[in-house]
């Protein structure tokens, strides 16, 4: 604690990009020692606590943050104090809403949560379409927020504030459910409830592109992970509904990606596309569910915010994030091919990668939760195999876009950037008793 | 001496006025603390006198006094004394005073000739002795149902461009969650009122330095980054959003509301705040843009002391957590 409140003066007083990058690569390590090596709880006190997902999250959450400060290197001399400050306002967000116990807590913290990422769209954007883009997600942030926090409330009880406690409500009708549910819902976001992402994305600058898909997706499956255990009883009726609208929603999402020309667009829908599938995984209420769905979600933060790196790279060569004009790359970068073929078949759910574990879990709790549902399923995994791969077939391959009259080659830095992402996901699988 | 012996004066009738209508024990010395109000708080608004503030004051004489005479027939036909009071008719003229639901849309035109201190005042001040009456009243909480129904109105806050006509909607909004609060509990309003006169008063205090009177006048800010994230945080404060102070007001009364059953107004009210929030938003936006392409203003300013006011915002509510459990 004393660590996370000396960085906000830290962040206060250090005017350097490099300082700060290292002091995040430090307190990475440094919570790299307090792994809980067994799978449940450490350290709950009163309010704090942490058990293996909240520690794979925050971590995670650290990772990105620290590859932020590779990837917007050209923001170093934007309003480099005003950066900082921000990036450790998040760090210490996350901090407090993955280890809190308490849903009261937790709900205070994902609030917050909101508004430096607004700052971040809105500060650094690029057009201004931001704005339409930050007010899109406020709005759907906030209208679900007030009605959890009076459910929330409403179950009146401190042991049921407490997110540990196993037990469930017994008395809950469909309203309440549907509000405790929602908040996170959108945040994932579920399908029909997913308009703000694409846009966001689009207005985002790099750094909240990966933030937004790398952690803050992930704080919405973590609330449905912890708000499912009080509604268990409720959802066993109902879950069937969430379930068909994800799978209806995820088959929908993935054939649009077939006619978006936006890099950005694309790798936005097709993380909520995976964002469909961790949804799936919680609501079938089972452990295969629960652990795919917890590896898919650490899978998905390092994959999509690598694709969101690559689509940057491209941006700050040829000014456009277009399909049309971003072709025929293998011709004039080829190392950074190889990289467009690693990602892309990461998000393709390739094997060494963590999506390829996420998703055969979640084959098999969908298959035991209901016989035929799966076949659908494969259908929808077929389809994010296609769009990966038309992803990377269509900026790769095909006749070089010819108005580019300079060349700019890619730094180290990046090539550093993009194995940062790779590298822990695809071999964190040797570790795959971190996850279950 | 520089002593303005007339604005004293003035303040201080202010004062007494409003104190002795809230301590009086019948009816009649309230309404006769009403009207001293009224008569001194006329020549506040024109201290610096313009033909804006001269019509302003002159709608908020006409309905002010059409609203006590109201309130006069009304209570002279009932007792003098706090016998038979469950009548919805002082309420209404009571509501005519504080601008509330059907009875408001003096407010923001009135509010758009004054300048902020004058707004301040009819923002918090102004609405106390209402408020204090209506909790003697004897009121069905069903009936505030409608209130909260016709409140809808506060949505006409979206299409202004005038920041005192944005503030103006958003008192009208919160007075309406106060009379929720003094109808269930006191020391509930008196923290609600409290903390929203406030953060009122602290935007205000910016508004009225850096000279702010429409939406668009916000972009012309070139200050630095913590002045822009001190108002920001204010005005996301007063919106309610989660970590501010705002917050605070909104969940004690969420929590009182919620034992006291009343959940469909609860809703409603909610709602109402997140309609409340849009132009909020709008407001904000312009100042959170770092690059644009908008002509600045450069203001130099030596030093701003508002840091202290920022920390206490963020902080309070972890105090706060920390008493409640």
């Amino acid at each position: 604690m004393l660590i996370i409140f000396s960085m906000i003066f830290f962040s206060l007083k250090i005017k350097s990009w490099w300082l700060a990058q290292n002091f995040f690569f430090f307190f990475f390590f440094f919570m790299y020692f307090k792994i809980p090596m067994f799978n449940y709880f450490l350290n709950i006190s009163y309010l704090f606590g942490m058990d293996m997902f909240s520690y794979l999250m925050f971590m995670l959450g650290i990772w990105i943050i620290s590859l932020v400060y590779i990837s917007s290197l050209n923001f170093k001399n934007n309003y480099l104090n005003y950066f900082n400050l921000l990036m450790f306002i998040f760090i210490i967000i996350f901090y407090f809403c993955f280890f809190s116990n308490n849903f009261l807590l937790f709900y205070i913290f994902y609030e917050i949560n909101l508004i430096p990422v607004i700052i971040l769209i809105y500060g650094w954007g690029y057009q201004y379409e931001r704005f339409k883009a930050g007010f899109y997600l406020f709005v759907y942030m906030i209208f679900f927020s007030l009605p959890f926090f009076f459910c929330l409330l409403s179950l009146n009880n401190f042991k049921f504030m407490f997110m540990y406690y196993f037990d469930y409500l017994n008395n809950l009708n469909f309203y309440f459910y549907l509000f405790l549910m929602m908040i996170f819902l959108v945040k994932m976001p579920l399908f029909m409830f997913h308009i703000w992402l694409p846009k966001a994305h689009v207005e985002a600058p790099i750094c909240g592109s990966m933030i937004l898909a790398g952690i803050m997706l992930k704080l919405g499956g973590f609330g449905i992970y912890h708000i499912l255990m009080l509604v268990f009883k409720v959802n066993i009726m109902f879950n069937y509904l969430l379930i068909s609208l994800c799978l209806l929603g995820m088959f929908i999402l993935s054939l649009v990606c077939f006619f978006q020309s936006d890099l950005k667009i694309l790798i936005a829908y097709s993380s909520v596309v995976h964002m469909g599938l961790v949804i799936i995984g919680f609501l079938t209420l089972n452990n295969w569910g629960y652990f795919g769905s917890l590896i898919l979600m650490f899978g998905h933060g390092l994959c999509s915010s690598g694709l969101f790196c690559l689509s940057n790279i491209c941006y700050l060569r040829f000014k456009s994030r277009s399909m049309f004009l971003n072709k025929g790359l293998i011709n004039i970068y080829p190392f950074l091919s190889f990289w467009w073929f690693l990602l892309c078949s990461s998000n393709m759910s390739f094997p060494p990668s963590l999506n390829l574990f996420g998703e055969l879990f979640l084959l098999i709790s969908l298959m035991i939760w209901l016989d035929y549902f799966y076949i659908f399923y494969l259908l929808i995994m077929i389809l994010m195999f296609l769009y990966s791969l038309y992803l990377y077939l269509y900026t790769q391959y095909g006749k070089l876009f010819f108005n580019m009259n300079y060349l700019v080659y890619i730094n180290l830095t990046e090539y550093l950037l993009l194995f940062m992402h790779w590298l822990p996901l695809n071999l964190i699988f040797l570790i795959m008793e971190l996850f279950c | 001496m520089n002593l303005n012996l007339t604005k004293i004066m003035f303040f201080t009738l202010l004062m007494f006025s409003t104190l002795m209508s809230i301590s009086a024990s019948n009816w009649l010395s309230m309404w006769m603390g009403l009207e001293l109000n009224l008569f001194s708080i006329i020549p506040i608004l024109n201290f610096k006198s313009s033909i804006y503030s001269i019509e302003a004051t002159m709608k908020y004489f006409l309905i002010q006094a059409f609203a006590s005479i109201l309130l006069l027939i009304f209570l002279i036909n009932k007792n003098l004394l706090f016998i038979n009071n469950d009548n919805m008719l002082i309420m209404m003229s009571l509501l005519m005073k504080l601008s509330l639901m059907p009875f408001h849309l003096w407010l923001p035109s009135m509010m758009e000739g004054l300048n902020w201190m004058s707004c301040l005042l009819m923002m918090t001040w102004q609405k106390i002795t209402p408020l204090i009456m209506i909790s003697y009243l004897n009121v069905n909480k069903n009936m505030m149902f409608l209130i909260v129904l016709i409140s809808m109105n506060s949505i006409f806050g979206l299409n202004q461009n005038s920041m005192r006509k944005i503030l103006a909607m958003s008192s009208i909004n919160n007075t309406t969650w106060m009379l929720f609060a003094i109808l269930m509990n006191e020391n509930l309003w008196i923290n609600y009122f409290l903390i929203y006169s406030m953060l009122n008063f602290l935007i205000i205090k910016m508004l009225n330095n850096y000279n702010i009177n429409y939406i668009n006048q916000m972009k012309l800010f070139n200050l630095n980054f913590y002045f822009k994230l001190n108002l920001l945080m204010l005005i996301f404060s007063i919106m309610g959003l989660p970590p501010m102070l705002g917050f605070l007001m909104k969940w004690m009364l969420i929590k009182n509301l919620m034992y006291n059953n009343m959940y469909i107004i609860m809703m409603m009210l909610i709602m109402l705040t997140i309609l409340n929030l849009l132009f909020y938003i709008k407001m904000t936006y312009f100042m959170l843009f770092n690059f644009n392409l908008f002509n600045k203003w450069y203001l130099h300013i030596k030093k701003n002391n508002y840091n202290f006011i920022m920390m206490m915002n963020f902080f309070s509510l972890f105090f706060s957590y920390l008493f409640i459990y």
